[in-house]
C-alpha cells in the first residue's frame, strides 16, 4: 500500500505542476499499477538493476544552452517528455494519437498487445510514429530528448513506432540535459515492424557525466523485415540499456551493434528471440572502459523449436584500460530447435603490448598509439552506420572519448 | 653510429644477453647470425627500446647519445628502425593510414609540419612501384590476412618510406620464397647508402648473397663469439653452428 500511496501523492504533485494528463493513458497506468502490485515480487526481481532515485525535483533556476549537431533530418523535440504538435510532419504525441480515427486502431492493437504492462506504471507521454505501407522516409527522423530538470524524474517517456508493410525509416535518438543537476532520462520505445519493413535505429547517449539513462526498447518483427540497432554510450553517470527483439515471422534479419566508451556504470541487457524459421541475428557489443567503470553485459539469444535454420551470432568484446574496471559478461544461448547455426563469445582483456610497441617503434607516441588502437577496435561498429554525417559525428565522439586517462 | 658496450640483458631474472659489444659505423652493413634462442631478436628489441627486457649493465650509444633510457618512439625519432620478425596484425588501421601517421609523427619530432596529403600519396605510390606492389595494398588493414612474404615486404616498404639512419632487419628473410627474397633484397639494396647503416639478423647465408655485409658476427648463448667478414657467413653455411661451438670450445 505504501507504493500506491506514493503514486497517488505523485499525481497530486503532477496536477499542481499542470502536466497534461490523458485519460486513456491514465487508465492504462492504473491497470498497470494493479498488475504491478499483484506481481510485486517478480517485478522487484526484474528491476534489480534500477537505481534508487528521488521521485520529485524542484524547479531549477538556470539552464544550459542547447548545442545541436546538424543533420538533414526531421527533428522532434521531447522537452521533459512532452511533445508539442507540429503540423508539418505526420508525427503525433502518443496521447493525441489515441483520439485520431486513422491511428486509433493501430495504437489500440499495438499498445494493448505489446506494450509491457510494467512499463506503463510510470508512463507519461511520448511520440507515436506511424510509417504507412510502402513509405520510404528519405531523411532520418531525429528524436531529441531534452530535460530541463523542471518536472518529475519519475515518469518515463513512452514511444510507439509502427512501420507499415514495405516501409523504410531511419531514426536517431539523442539526449540533452539542460539542467545543472543530476538529470535522468527514462525512455521506453515499442517498435512494431510489419512485413518487408526496414528500420535503422541509432541511439547516442553522450550527455553530461552526471546524467542517468534507462532505455528500454522492444522490437517486434514480422516476415522478412530487417532492423539495425546501433547503440552508442559515451558519457553518463549510469546507463542501463534493455533491448528485446522478437522475430515473429520468417526470414527476419536483426542486427545489434553497441559501442561503449565509458568511465562510469553501464548495463546492457539484450534479448533476441527467434520464433520462426530462417531468421538471422547478429548481436555485437564492444566496450572500452577506463578508471572505475563497472559494466555488465547480459546477452541472450533464444531459438524456439519452430525456428529452424536460424543463424545467430552474439559477441561481447571489452578492453580494460585500468586495473579497477569491473566487467561482467554473460552471453547466453538457449536453443530448442535443430538444424541451426548459433555461436556466442566474450572477450575481456587489455591492449596487446606488442601492438603498442610496434606502433611506438614507428615513432608514434604512446598515447597516440593507444588511441589509434582503440579507434581501430571500434571501427567495425562505425561501418554499420547508415549515413556519412552520422559516421563523422560518432567518429569525432570516439576520438574525443577514447583518450586514455593516464599516459 | 651505434656503439654497444658490455650489454647484459635479462627477463624475469633469466639472463639473455651476456656482455654484447657491437660497433656500427655509418654506411656499414653488419650481419648477426646465430642458432635459435641465441638472443638475436632480444638484441634487436633492446636496441629498439622494448621495455619488457631489463638492461642490467652496459651502454647503448646512438650518434653519441645514450639511448638506454629513451622510449621506443624517441629512438625512432633519432633514426632507428626495427623491421619485425613477426609484424603484428592490426585490424581497423589501413596500411596507408598507419604509414601517414608514422611519417607525420617523425616529422613532428623534427619540428616539421605534417606532410600534405597529396605529397604523401605521391611519395607512397612511388615507393610502391619500386617494390612492385599493388595499389590496393594500401587500403588493406595492416598485416591482416597478409602472407608471410607480404608482411616482410610491408616492413621493408615502411623502412624505405621512413628513411631511417639505422635499420635493424630481424629475420626479414624467414618464410620467404626465392623470388620474394630477391625482391626484398633489391629493395634493401636500393635503400642502402653511405648515409645509413644496416644490421641484418638472420639464421641463413641466403639473404647475405644479395645484401653483401661488411661484417658478420656470430651470437651464441647471449654472447658474441666470433666476428669476421663475409667469408664467416659462408663458413657457417658450410659447417653449421656446431662448428662455432668447437671453434670456441663451448
Amino acid at each position: 500500500m505504501e507504493f500506491k500511496k506514493s503514486i497517488v501523492y505523485f499525481y497530486t504533485v503532477q496536477k499542481q505542476l499542470q502536466i497534461p494528463l490523458n485519460r486513456y493513458v491514465y487508465n492504462i497506468r492504473c491497470n498497470a499499477i494493479d498488475l504491478f502490485e499483484k506481481n510485486k515480487k517478480q517485478e522487484v526481481k526484474n528491476y534489480k538493476y534500477d537505481l534508487n532515485y528521488t521521485l520529485f525535483t524542484s524547479r531549477i533556476k538556470r539552464i544550459r544552452k542547447l548545442h545541436l549537431e546538424y543533420f538533414d533530418s526531421f527533428r522532434i523535440f521531447l522537452i521533459d517528455s512532452i511533445y508539442h504538435y507540429d503540423s508539418k510532419i505526420s508525427i503525433r504525441s502518443l496521447s493525441k494519437a489515441f483520439y485520431l480515427k486513422e491511428y486509433a486502431l493501430n495504437v489500440d492493437v499495438s499498445y494493448e498487445k505489446f506494450l509491457s504492462k510494467k512499463r506503463a506504471v510510470f508512463s507519461q507521454e511520448g511520440i507515436f510514429l506511424y510509417i504507412t505501407d510502402g513509405m520510404f522516409v528519405k531523411k532520418p527522423i531525429e528524436i531529441l530528448y531534452i530535460s530541463t530538470g523542471t518536472f518529475s524524474k519519475m515518469f518515463r517517456t513512452i514511444n510507439l513506432i509502427i512501420l507499415g508493410k514495405g516501409s523504410c525509416v531511419k531514426i536517431i535518438e539523442l539526449y540533452k540535459n539542460l539542467s545543472l543537476g543530476k538529470e535522468k532520462f527514462f525512455i521506453s520505445s515499442e517498435v512494431y515492424m510489419n512485413a518487408y519493413s526496414y528500420l535503422d535505429y541509432c541511439k547516442i547517449k553522450d550527455d553530461r557525466p552526471t546524467s542517468y539513462f534507462l532505455d528500454h526498447s522492444c522490437i517486434l518483427q514480422e516476415d522478412r523485415s530487417e532492423c539495425n540497432i546501433n547503440s552508442f554510450s559515451f558519457c553518463g553517470k549510469s546507463i542501463i540499456n534493455f533491448l528485446s527483439i522478437y522475430q515473429l515471422g520468417m526470414e527476419i534479419h536483426s542486427h545489434i551493434n553497441g559501442l561503449s566508451i565509458l568511465k562510469g556504470h553501464i548495463i546492457h541487457n539484450s534479448l533476441i528471440e527467434h520464433i520462426s524459421a530462417n531468421g538471422k541475428s547478429r548481436d555485437v557489443y564492444k566496450g572500452i572502459f577506463d578508471k572505475m567503470a563497472d559494466t555488465t553485459f547480459n546477452g541472450k539469444i533464444i531459438v524456439l523449436k519452430s525456428a529452424k535454420k536460424t543463424n545467430a551470432f552474439q559477441k561481447s568484446s571489452n578492453i580494460l584500460l585500468s586495473s579497477e574496471v569491473k566487467v561482467n559478461a554473460n552471453p547466453q544461448l538457449e536453443i530448442f530447435a535443430e538444424d541451426v547455426v548459433c555461436s556466442h563469445g566474450c572477450i575481456v582483456g587489455q591492449l596487446n603490448p606488442q601492438e603498442i610497441f610496434y606502433l611506438r617503434s614507428r615513432g608514434i607516441p604512446k598515447a597516440d598509439a593507444i588511441t589509434k588502437l582503440l579507434v581501430a577496435f571500434s571501427k567495425d561498429i562505425l561501418e554499420c552506420l547508415f549515413f556519412q554525417r552520422l559516421k563523422n559525428l560518432i567518429s569525432k565522439k570516439i576520438n574525443k572519448n577514447v583518450i586514455p586517462s593516464r599516459n | 653510429m651505434l656503439q654497444i658496450e658490455n650489454l647484459h640483458v635479462s627477463i624475469e631474472e633469466k639472463p639473455l644477453l651476456k656482455g654484447i659489444n657491437l660497433h656500427i659505423k655509418i654506411g656499414e652493413t653488419h650481419a648477426i647470425m646465430g642458432p635459435n634462442g641465441s638472443g638475436k631478436s632480444t638484441l634487436s628489441s633492446v636496441i629498439a627500446g622494448k621495455k619488457e627486457y631489463k638492461v642490467n649493465t652496459g651502454t647503448i650509444f646512438f650518434e653519441g647519445e645514450d639511448i638506454i633510457h629513451l622510449s621506443p618512439e624517441a629512438r625512432a625519432h633519432l633514426g632507428i628502425f626495427l623491421s619485425f620478425q613477426y609484424p603484428v596484425e592490426i585490424p581497423g588501421v589501413s596500411v596507408v593510414n598507419f604509414i601517414r601517421t608514422s611519417i607525420n609523427a617523425l616529422r613532428k619530432a623534427r619540428g616539421l609540419e605534417d606532410m600534405p596529403r597529396h605529397d604523401m600519396m605521391k611519395t607512397i605510390r612511388k615507393k610502391l612501384d619500386l617494390f612492385g606492389m599493388d595499389r590496393n595494398f594500401l587500403s588493406r588493414p595492416l598485416n591482416v590476412g597478409f602472407s608471410g612474404g607480404e608482411k616482410k615486404r610491408n616492413e621493408i616498404f615502411q623502412m624505405a618510406l621512413v628513411n631511417p639512419k639505422l635499420s635493424i632487419l630481424d629475420e626479414s628473410d624467414s618464410g620467404l620464397d626465392i623470388d620474394a627474397l630477391r625482391v626484398i633484397s633489391q629493395g634493401i639494396n636500393a635503400f642502402k647508402s653511405k648515409k645509413n647503416a644496416l644490421l641484418i639478423i638472420t639464421h641463413y647465408y641466403r639473404i647475405l648473397k644479395y645484401i653483401i655485409p661488411d661484417f658478420v658476427h656470430v651470437l651464441f648463448s647471449g654472447k658474441m663469439v666470433k666476428s669476421g667478414g663475409k667469408k664467416l657467413a659462408l663458413d657457417i653455411e658450410k659447417n653449421g653452428y656446431s662448428w662455432i661451438k668447437q671453434f670456441n670450445g663451448i
